[in-house]
């Protein structure tokens, strides 16, 4: 341990004690609002005032979206019931199915905005109902697990 | 400077008095809280802050409440203000807790917050003298509650 200067008595507050460690737990959380979801989750291992704070629903509702609910409501209420928000935020970051399972929405991890990803079949495409123009094939590369190929197109549909 | 202008004192737990305009101190929600309850006799304890923090607090105060003081001029007085050691950022967000001023708590706030940026846990509790509290077993805990944030 080297000279801690938290024990000089010029800095020293009523307590005694100077550290960033040692601020409100409601202070901890006011530095958390310029902060993104991972880098809140890095500082809960400071200590535990830090992680008290870095699981406050304060926190988290800031990081959520304003129009969550519509994506809670994709899901069984069981799956989200008694969640803290943090939870919440952690349950929304991974892909949701929905619509047959051509959509995924999900919540980016770090600027918590709402992401869509739709699948080519749940897309309105001139002649993809036509196999003379377009061939869906299963793979493992797309979340959807089957692409299409788009064949030669007519000229006309070339835009 | 009108006649009626009322001044208050303000006392900080080293005993050092601060005589300063009513209008200015009432930046500080408790204190406008005491005034309007009339709570106030003739010292304001601050139990809380001491006479470093305040005199930074008041500098604050008084240069936001000049009269036709450019954005840019307090633009950059407030980048000046937040370049200071941590236990005196630190002393000054528990100030601005307990006097309730939102404006240089946030500004603090964010100043930690830009600090933090960035760095591993290691590198912050070195830089900001902060004690790691847990045990092993909690550690891992922690880890694992928040692995999703990392994949």
């Amino acid at each position: 341990m080297g000279a801690s200067l938290s024990n000089t008595a010029e800095n020293g507050t009523a307590t005694g004690r100077t550290g960033l460690g040692d601020i409100p737990e409601s202070c901890v959380a006011c530095v958390f609002m310029y902060l993104t979801p991972p880098e809140i989750c890095n500082l809960a291992r400071l200590n535990r005032a830090f992680r008290g704070a870095a699981s406050s629903d304060a926190v988290w509702e800031s990081k959520l979206p304003s129009n969550y609910h519509h994506m809670l409501d994709l899901l069984p209420p069981w799956r989200y019931e008694g969640l803290s928000k943090k939870n919440i935020f952690a349950l929304l970051s991974r892909p949701l199915s929905f619509d047959d399972d051509n959509k995924e929405v999900w919540l980016d991890r770090v600027s918590g905005r709402i992401c869509m990803s739709i699948s080519s079949k749940a897309m309105s495409i001139t002649s993809s109902e036509d196999r003379r123009h377009w061939n869906w094939f299963a793979t493992d590369e797309s979340s959807f697990l089957q692409v299409p190929d788009c064949g030669v197109l007519p000229a006309s549909l070339v835009v | 400077m009108s006649s009626s202008t009322k001044f208050l004192t303000l006392k900080t737990c080293d005993d050092k008095k601060f005589v300063l305009d009513e209008a200015i101190a009432v930046r500080s929600q408790t204190i406008k809280n005491m005034v309007e309850d009339d709570c106030v006799s003739n010292v304001i304890p601050l139990p809380n802050v001491n006479s470093k923090t305040m005199t930074k607090v008041i500098e604050y105060w008084k240069k936001h409440s000049e009269e036709g003081v450019s954005k840019d001029v307090l633009m950059d007085f407030d980048k000046a203000f937040v370049k200071v050691h941590h236990s005196i950022l630190h002393a000054l967000i528990l100030a601005a807790n307990f006097l309730n001023d939102k404006e240089i708590l946030d500004m603090m706030c964010q100043e930690v917050a830009d600090r933090i940026k960035g760095k591993t846990p290691e590198e912050i509790r070195k830089e900001f003298d902060i004690k790691n509290d847990f045990t092993p077993e909690e550690e891992e805990e922690i880890r694992k509650e928040n692995a999703w944030a990392f994949e």
